[in-house]
């Protein structure tokens, strides 16, 4: 019984402590002086800043996807179903992100590219390669997890022994199972696309105006337009967190049907 | 044919990691080694200075503190959510966990300043409602314990996030023989569940602690310059804002590198031992 009083306790201690700044935020930004108001949020969607950092923060995070799609998928697919070695070398490499992080790739990236022919410190760039980096591990470990988690080896063994052909096991069996991991490995690089602050001041001076830079200066020159800001940008990671834990919710269903 | 295929498809990996991380950080390491003169380690020395060495010291405290405190208490709700029959209340946790892992950096610090901050929400309400001043009771959101609480924000939820398999990986069974030999749950905890969740324990511990050293942005628009921390050090080199050689700060994130690489090992190895542990585990039953 009294185990129990604990538990509960410690789950409202931990939802009390997660909702605090959370609530205290949200407050912040509809409050005037006691009466509740939507003006912020109107101001933030009439400013043509805030809708040009939008514009520019979801054009670099979709070419981040792009980047994390073509790059990081067919060595993945390949070194799980034909080399191990391969797979094991790109869990490695995703380690890397965790022992560089951004503040020091900024200052990296602010001397390794500012001489030609890579000049490209000062310029938006950089951002999708970085973003792309950051989100590595996530979408590895987000495709791994599903091609483990479906077993795709086994299924691709079972179309060859029934005369399947090779295109067959993929479009119908490989590809299916993959399809949620890239999915979520997407939501996730994407996310960060969206969050990331300390490359784009870092790289760009903040001269190239994304949603966390357009946050930073908002909020310092109008604290109450800015906590909007970060309202719109806790939205953004709740949706993401939604996304992915419906996409989850489906995990078996394109596979299972094709067993079928 | 198949392998070359298989390697040649690695080829862009390989490049892309090699042009945007390890090549610029080699790039750092020959830089700090570098002076005026040719090679030194006179950068090096510099970190060694008093007030870089307490940057160090300084940063290296507050991830300790922060990922400690965030893995004893994300096991504790890991625990209880374990714990807990309604799939409702832990779907309802784990979206909240996972929202407010994310909810890291910037919006985050300015959630902190909404509440906290001298004019914060939570600050005006407590010295309305009880007459109280946090601020005159030593309360600063800029001081070394106003990052902690901001740390412990988005450290104790990925904490959850990671133990919760660990700690739903534990059978029922186990527990219900400890129960049938007449021993209390604090045996069952300090004898069985402990000593199985311990690997687990230590590479959460590990992650969090380089995710605290490397924490940034929170740090700097909370703190900025009022709690000297390494991360705040490197970007004030990038941003100008002090008069500080490239040098220095190449030697700087080395040294950051160095940690964060120490702590890495630490998560690999554990979560080696944690393998063996559920391999060791599962030959004992299989036997």
């Amino acid at each position: 019984m009294l185990h129990k009083l604990l538990t509960r306790a410690i789950l409202v201690v931990f939802l009390i402590g997660m909702l605090i700044p959370v609530l205290g935020l949200l407050i912040f930004s509809i409050d005037n002086q006691g009466l509740f108001t939507l003006q912020n949020y109107a101001a933030l969607f009439s400013d043509p800043s805030f809708q040009q950092a939008l514009v520019n923060s979801i054009g670099i995070s979709l070419i981040s996807v792009a980047l994390a799609i073509a790059l990081f998928t067919p060595p993945l697919w390949y070194g799980y179903l034909f080399n191990t070695r391969v797979m094991r070398l790109m869990e490695g490499l995703s380690f890397v992100t965790f022992v560089l992080p951004a503040v020091v790739l900024g200052l990296a990236y602010v001397q390794f590219f500012s001489n030609p022919p890579f000049a490209l410190a000062g310029t938006p760039t950089l951002l999708p390669f970085a973003f792309a980096l950051f989100g590595m591990p996530y979408y590895i470990q987000a495709v791994l997890n599903r091609l483990r988690h479906t077993d795709v080896r086994i299924y691709h063994e079972a179309v060859q022994s029934l005369g399947g052909s090779a295109w067959t096991s993929f479009w119908r069996i490989q590809f299916q199972a993959m399809a949620p991991g890239i999915l979520i490995g997407s939501i996730l690089v994407f996310s960060i696309g969206m969050g990331e602050f300390t490359i784009t001041q870092l790289t760009t001076g903040g001269s190239f105006m994304t949603l966390p830079i357009y946050l930073q200066v908002g909020f310092q020159n109008n604290p109450l337009t800015g906590a909007a800001m970060a309202v719109i940008g806790m939205g953004i990671a709740i949706g993401g967190v939604f996304v992915t834990l419906f996409a989850l919710s489906k995990r078996n269903r394109g596979v299972r049907d094709a067993a079928h | 044919m198949h392998r070359r295929v298989g390697w040649l498809i690695f080829i862009p990996v390989f490049l892309f990691v090699a042009i945007f991380s390890v090549g610029p950080a080699l790039g750092i390491l020959f830089a700090s080694l570098s002076g005026s003169h040719g090679a030194t380690i006179a950068n090096y020395r510099q970190t060694m200075t008093a007030q870089y060495g307490n940057a160090f010291v300084m940063t290296s405290s507050l991830s300790l503190y922060s990922s400690v405190i965030a893995t004893l208490f994300g096991f504790m709700v890991a625990w209880s959510l374990a714990r807990v029959k309604s799939q409702t209340v832990q779907k309802l946790l784990m979206a909240v966990s996972s929202t407010m892992a994310n909810f890291a950096g910037l919006p985050l610090a300015v959630a902190f300043m909404a509440t906290l901050g001298t004019s914060g929400i939570l600050t005006l309400l407590v010295n309305q409602l009880f007459s109280v001043n946090l601020t005159n009771l030593g309360w600063n959101l800029s001081s070394f314990s106003g990052l902690l609480v901001a740390y412990l924000s988005f450290l104790t939820p990925l904490s959850v996030i990671l133990l919760l398999p660990a700690v739903t990986s534990l059978k029922k069974e186990w527990e219900e023989a400890v129960y049938t030999l007449g021993a209390p749950i604090q045996t069952y905890i300090r004898r069985v569940a402990l000593p199985m969740l311990f690997p687990s324990l230590v590479s959460t511990f590990a992650l969090l602690f380089a995710n605290a050293f490397s924490t940034y942005v929170t740090a700097y628009e909370l703190a900025g310059g009022s709690v000297n921390l390494v991360p705040i050090l490197i970007g004030y080199m990038v941003n100008g804002n002090v008069s500080m050689n490239l040098g220095l700060g190449d030697a700087l994130s080395m040294e950051e590198m160095i940690v964060l690489s120490l702590a890495v090992l630490l998560y690999l190895f554990a979560q080696r031992r944690s393998h063996l542990h559920a391999k060791g585990g599962r030959a004992q039953r299989a036997a």
